[in-house]
């Protein structure tokens, strides 16, 4: 019998069908439920959203997941589990809310100032609170323009993560990344800015939120779907090396070269097809240590910022076209 | 393209509303009248004020604890402060605090709606069977109130507090509609002045904390911060002033929702049939924006190119603006 996956987000209702592991269909569209705004039940809003979409209700086991929980309804859901229960170690998700990392969700701000039968937090800013409060009503929103998404991101940017270095190719998903476009400048900085531990690491961007799905399918039948793959990432490597950098890099085919990229700064080398290439680093304040950076559609990320220190626009503005350089190699 | 659509308006037809007195009174209706908003169904002794005085009450010269005052008369000194009436009444002592009570006046029960009598609880209350149409809010505090509507004449947002003292002697156990946005300051002068319920485009939240304190009605259509009522939805308001409405949080839905009553031949066209949560957009559909900086305003969509949708503001028809999908819902009303 078919599967269908079911993932309930803040700004996105999302669904997979599977048929068999080779044959895996997609749907998404980028406004979720809410008990508010919306004048029907659950039940109604999933009635029509797979009417909509054309998928099958029926003859399918139904398995679904949310954030954080799964949504409860009249169906014969096979399996749910939370968000926290299937998003693994290498897995950062987020949303313009908040970040889940190894089953913990950061958020900067009090969820309970959403409910209108709670106090509000003296401390919180009331343009913030209201901005937090239309965001919930309307949480599908997408900023439209740089600096509004600059913004919001800001709610979430410092609640980046100390990953394990034992953590390798990280995958950076949720329903920020979600945006029914390509990546932004911003969008990737952000990802570079999740990740708040020193050192090099591979990551994945998955620009379509696939990865909640996925997992969902992998924690119902792992030795079924273990394998399988959505075509929704985009692959990368990041050195994250606060202070003034210099890399050594050998390639297999070509001359090494010497990259400096002064502190405060994010540099992207594209990494093609002739193999991997090996990358000695040298900074002011880390030893000096090699590694190996995998083939991958960015290249590798030379990210020497100080996660600590506030930068200027004019500095935000020229990362942003240093990841647009990149990009248009890549 | 799928957007999501909010049904603002619903049509409910056999709705049972109970109109209770607020203590034992007379029912005058019988099953099977014929009601109107202003009909009377019954009528019964009501005491509208109450105050509570601290048990340190030094009591007036010539007054004792079963007093009669009149209005502004002084009752006696607390802790040193005179302490007046603030209308006729009678003093009593309950417990360890001193009770002046109004005197009790003639409370006539209106329908509210027009309908027909169901049936009557002797001395009490009457269910009238009737028809409304439900106007949905985004977000309100959690009371349930009936009163007459009082609908400011501009919406704007600098005028309304001015509005608010011009309307005062007006405004006690009403229902206002203050406008595009409800400040905090506008809230605190519509508890002092005794209104039942504010409604308006949007509310700063810290408003939601001062209404639920003191047990105000307060209703937002479209969000928090300052943005604007969506126009067909003002339109709709600005027919009913000073008619006979209800404010329920709550069923039917979470958030809460204007409930007007209509007469029976009432028909709400609908723009959207059996549109259910999604619509494929359409050109002419209307539509409330969600993007700055027109963020709550309403208007008509005349393009759609990709994910770059192009509207007609309500009020602003000279040019359209651009919107990027999903950032706008279409409004069934």
């Amino acid at each position: 019998m078919p599967i269908l996956c079911l993932y309930v987000g803040l700004s996105e209702t999302s669904f997979l069908l599977v048929n068999s592991a080779e044959d895996v269909k997609y749907y998404s569209v980028p406004y979720s439920y809410s008990k508010n705004s919306s004048s029907s039940d659950f039940n109604q809003f999933y009635k029509d959203i797979t009417g909509k979409l054309k998928i099958p209700m029926e003859n399918v086991e139904l398995l679904v997941t949310g954030f954080l929980e799964p949504p409860k309804f009249d169906a014969n859901i096979k399996f749910s589990l939370s968000l926290c229960e299937i998003i693994d170690q290498n897995h950062i998700f987020a949303n313009y809310f908040s970040v889940i990392y190894k089953g913990n969700v950061y958020s900067q701000f009090d969820l309970n100032n959403l409910n209108l039968n709670e106090k509000v937090d003296r401390n919180s800013d009331p343009q913030n609170i209201n901005l937090y409060s239309n965001l919930s009503e309307y949480s599908f929103i997408k900023p439209s323009e740089g600096a509004e998404t600059a913004l919001l991101d800001l709610l979430i940017r410092n609640r980046s993560i100390d990953i394990l270095k034992s953590v390798n190719n990280i995958v950076i998903c949720g329903d920020r990344f979600n945006l029914n476009r390509f990546l932004w400048p911003q969008d990737y900085i952000l990802a570079f800015d999740l990740i708040k531990s020193t050192g090099f690491f591979n990551f994945k961007i998955d620009y379509k939120n696939c990865t909640p799905l996925i997992q969902l399918l992998r924690k119902y039948s792992f030795d079924t779907y273990h394998s399988i793959e959505v075509d929704s990432f985009v692959s990368g490597s990041i050195l994250k090396s606060p202070g003034k950098t210099e890399c050594l890099l050998n390639y297999e085919t070509e001359k090494p070269k010497i990259i400096e990229v002064e502190e405060g700064g994010i540099f992207i080398v594209p990494i093609d097809q002739n193999g991997d290439v090996n990358v000695v680093v040298k900074n002011e304040f880390m030893n000096s240590f090699e590694f190996e950076v995998p083939e991958s559609d960015i290249g590798l990320v030379i990210d020497t910022r100080d996660s600590n220190k506030t930068y200027s626009p004019a500095r935000i503005k020229d990362w942003e076209n240093r990841v647009l350089e990149g990009l248009r190699k890549f | 393209m799928l957007v999501k659509v909010i049904k603002k308006a619903t049509f409910i037809k056999n709705l049972n509303i109970e109109r209770t007195l607020p203590t034992n009174g007379t029912v005058t209706s019988r099953k099977g009248d014929k009601v109107e908003p202003f009909t009377k169904l019954g009528m019964a002794k009501y005491s509208y004020g109450l105050m509570r005085i601290d048990s340190s009450l030094r009591l007036a010269k010539g007054k004792n604890e079963d007093s009669y005052f009149y209005e502004g008369e002084k009752v006696g000194k607390v802790n040193g402060q005179n302490v007046y009436s603030p209308f006729n009444g009678n003093l009593f002592k309950q417990e360890d605090k001193y009770i002046l009570k109004q005197e009790e006046r003639d409370f006539w029960l209106l329908a509210g709606v027009w309908g027909e009598v169901q049936s009557v609880v002797e001395n009490r209350s009457v269910l009238v069977k009737s028809q409304c149409m439900d106007l949905a809010l985004l977000a309100s505090t959690d009371f349930s109130y009936s009163g007459e509507f009082v609908v400011f004449p501009n919406p704007s947002e600098l005028l309304e507090l001015q509005y608010i003292e011009k309307f005062a002697r007006d405004v006690f156990g009403k229902i206002i509609y203050a406008g595009d946005y409800a400040s905090y300051e506008l809230i605190s002068r519509a508890i002092e002045l005794g209104a039942l319920g504010v409604l308006a485009g949007s509310a700063d939240r810290r408003g939601f904390v001062l209404a639920k304190k003191n047990s105000l009605f307060l209703g937002v259509f479209s969000g928090f911060g300052f943005i604007a009522t969506p126009k067909p939805i003002y339109d709709r308001l600005k027919e009913i002033s000073n008619r006979y409405v209800f404010v329920q949080s709550g069923l039917p839905a979470q958030s809460g929702v204007l409930r007007i009553p209509v007469p029976g031949d009432f028909i709400l066209s609908e723009l959207i049939k059996d549109a259910g949560n999604f619509v494929e957009l359409e050109k002419n559909m209307i539509v409330s924006v969600l993007q700055p900086p027109y963020f709550g305003y309403s208007g008509q969509v005349t393009e759609i190119q990709g994910d770059e949708i192009y509207v007609k503001v309500f009020g602003r028809e000279e040019e359209s603006i651009m919107v990027k999908y999903p950032n706008l819902i279409v409004l069934d009303l």
